[in-house]
């Protein structure tokens, strides 16, 4: 069957937008400031390093936030990024999990501890979320799980993005692409408050 | 391995799968370094580590190395052979997966030197076949550059090659198109300039129907059928080991096992990340690696379980041994349905397609010429919906046209034309058990039929022949043909003939031979 294109609906991600190729293709945020929900600047990629002081974990070499970024600006953003895979989040806050497909079939599936997480977003760029509902000191596992199939491209990968209802966002957290050999990685968000 | 040779390995491993589910012995230890499972594990973080050279790739599945490690000390025999045949189960897949492709480098990647980096191509074609927005292959003696209009698109836009990218662009996926450049030896040595002086020949395809790509909705959704259930299963039981591991009991039971095991895993992957850190920058071994992490988690996790000094109550200890349970069940299925979704795949590239080609060709000294082609292929029920005869078909038919005529030399503006079609299917074979303990193929039968044009002797020529490939034994297969053709090369009378020949088939040669031998053992 020959296809001509479908409607796209007003929710969908489309981002026609021209951008020239000599500016490569416009795949997150990497070594840039990022204008924060609260109007506070964060650092992301290897530049971090290269930001002002802020409180980091040994192993923390990705994004990093200085300043106020909760919802309006009245304190800490709300999800607060330990590590590239570990996070703090306080009881009750969503976090949202957003993917995008590169050049392979929305082909990912969820779960958060044992329950499973249904795509709230588009087929095309599925959106997961859950409630921080565990008890203090407790965390939630969320586990992403991308499947690969021999056809797919060589350089076929998944974009997550993260974020948080009250605050915290964390673009282009990490890729999976096929070369990689896990497919499958865990999220970890400790509920502290 | 081939599919069929995988089917084979499916079934015992799931009846074996079963009766170890059934059985149950007494406990038995296993240590972090001895796991084949921890060792698998481990080992795809490390690889990603080196091959990202990025230490934090360690983390990615952290959690679950350690919750393997901790289910590690409460098997029992039972679970540990269950372990073990999910293990073989999942490596004998992944051996089927390795041999039906191999991952290549990227042509950005570095190490490799490209033909068409050699020659000197324009930054643009170079900047494209980077994003591989441009495809090249060589045989030594031309190039082919092939691309379609839908990744050029993208490359040229900036764009994210995304799903709705991807489903909005209709039909320019769809067409194909490729280059020929020829290359001479000096070439592959020094460099030069590609330029349209070595063009050969200019092809596009364009695929009417039958999409056969797994970014297809038909596929994916053959996917959420089919496998995703599977996964969701196996990751409620991954995602409840990770939570019975690390978080406090919500029942208010012992709070002392995820205690001593958050802080255990803690301690060790900032050390072994750190460690991580400073070896990738100084000629990293990911085997080295692989055994660092193995005898942390051995050091801090799996020994302190085994002797005590971390503690674990009984309720704790059958909760994770329930769900290890659970999870290797779910693990198995998940595999089982992959494989079984593989195979489908299979025949999926099979389904019916039609297609439409054309071609330039440039020829040295002589009058370059155009070709048009149609490609039609798959099961005739599926091409023509009211038929049932479930016959596969294969039909093209082409015609080329010079691109200018000659009289003196006798160019005619038509170069060449001529169809070919076959269709066939297989039938039982009556002599199925009679001879053969392993059971005969199938009958094969196809008719298949060719026109074309006879240019030396300015004729058509038309030819129909009737085939059956007929299994006598293992391994061995009679071909019989009927054949007639309106005339032949060198004489213009028609010809009948009557063909038998003989076939081997190597993989059931292959099969007859384990067969003989399981029979007749050292005699052979």
């Amino acid at each position: 069957m020959i296809g001509f294109g479908r409607h796209v609906s007003a929710g969908q991600s489309r981002n026609r937008g021209f951008r020239p190729f000599w500016r490569g293709p416009s795949v997150g945020n990497r070594g840039r400031v990022i204008e924060g929900v609260g109007g506070e600047n964060r650092y992301c990629g290897r530049s971090a390093s290269r930001a002002p002081p802020y409180p980091q974990s040994p192993i923390d070499t990705h994004c990093v936030f200085r300043g106020k970024m909760g919802a309006g600006g009245k304190g800490d953003p709300v999800v607060k990024q330990k590590t590239k895979f570990r996070y703090a989040v306080d009881r009750n806050e969503k976090v949202t999990i957003t993917i995008t497909p590169v050049s392979v079939g929305p082909r990912v599936t969820a779960s958060e501890n044992e329950e499973p997480l249904d795509n709230i977003g588009s087929q095309n760029k599925p959106k997961f979320r859950f409630e921080a509902t565990q008890v203090p000191g407790n965390s939630h596992f969320v586990i992403l799980d991308f499947d690969f199939f021999d056809d797919d491209a060589d350089d076929s990968l998944f974009q997550i993005d993260l974020s948080g209802s009250g605050g915290g966002n964390f673009p282009d957290v990490h890729r999976v692409k096929k070369t990689n050999k896990v497919h499958r990685p865990v999220f970890r968000f400790e509920v502290t408050a | 391995m081939s599919t069929s040779r995988m089917r084979v390995v499916v079934a015992p491993l799931g009846a074996a799968f079963l009766l170890l589910l059934a059985s149950s012995t007494d406990a038995v230890g296993q240590t972090c370094r001895d796991s084949d499972r921890l060792s698998k594990l481990v080992d795809a973080s490390v690889q990603d580590v080196v091959a990202d050279n990025d230490a934090s790739l360690l983390e990615s599945q952290w959690p679950v190395i350690v919750a393997n490690a901790v289910a590690l000390s409460v098997l029992d025999a039972e679970l540990k052979e269950t372990e073990a045949a999910v293990n073989r189960f999942q490596t004998a897949q992944a051996e089927t997966a390795r041999s039906d492709k191999q991952v290549g480098a990227g042509s950005g990647s570095t190490g490799t030197t490209t033909l068409v980096e050699k020659v000197g191509v324009p930054r643009l074609l170079a900047l494209a076949i980077e994003h591989n927005a441009i495809q090249q292959e060589s045989n030594g003696t031309s190039l082919t550059l092939r691309s379609t209009p839908y990744a050029l698109w993208i490359f040229l836009a900036g764009r994210l090659d995304t799903p709705d990218e991807y489903q909005s662009a209709g039909p320019l996926p769809r067409l194909g198109l490729s280059a020929n450049f020829a290359l001479d030896e000096g070439e592959n040595e020094a460099p030069g300039n590609l330029d349209f002086e070595r063009f050969t020949s200019f092809e596009s395809k364009y695929q009417l129907f039958g999409d056969r790509s797994p970014r297809s909705v038909a596929f994916q959704e053959r996917w959420e059928l089919e496998v995703q259930p599977a996964i969701k299963k196996e990751l409620a039981q991954l995602g409840g080991l990770l939570a019975d591991v690390f978080n406090k009991p919500s029942d208010g039971g012992p709070t002392g096992l995820p205690s001593a095991i958050n802080a255990a895993s803690d301690k060790a992957l900032a050390e072994l990340t750190k460690q991580f850190e400073k070896q990738l920058g100084n000629a990293p071994q990911a085997g080295t690696m692989t055994i660092a992490v193995l005898g942390r988690l051995e050091a801090d996790i799996c020994q302190p379980l085994r002797t005590g000094a971390i503690a674990m109550s009984d309720g704790e200890r059958e909760r994770i041994r329930t769900r290890a349970r659970a999870l290797y069940a779910a693990e198995y299925a998940r595999s089982e349905a992959r494989a079984n979704f593989v195979d489908l795949v299979k025949q999926w590239n099979k389904q019916a397609s039609g297609s439409l080609a054309y071609s330039l060709s440039r020829v040295d000294g002589g009058t370059d010429y155009s070709e048009g082609k149609f490609i039609l292929e798959g099961n005739t029920d599926e091409l023509f919906p009211h038929t049932t005869a479930g016959l596969e078909l294969a039909a093209n038919a082409q015609i080329s046209f010079n691109h200018h005529t000659d009289d003196a030399n006798d160019v005619d503006h038509v170069r060449d034309y001529g169809a070919s079609f076959s269709v066939g299917r297989t039938i039982e074979n009556v002599l199925t058990g009679r001879f053969d303990p392993q059971g005969m193929g199938r009958i094969g039968v196809s008719l298949n039929g060719d026109v074309k044009r006879l240019q030396t002797a300015d004729d058509v020529l038309g030819s129909v022949q009737l085939k059956f490939t007929l299994p006598i034994y293992a391994g061995f297969e009679l071909p019989l043909s009927f054949s007639w053709s309106s005339r032949t090369e060198e004489d213009s009378d028609d010809v009948f003939r009557v063909s038998v020949g003989s076939g081997l088939d190597t993989d059931k040669l292959e099969a007859f031979g384990t067969l003989a031998k399981g029979l007749f053992g050292a005699q052979l």
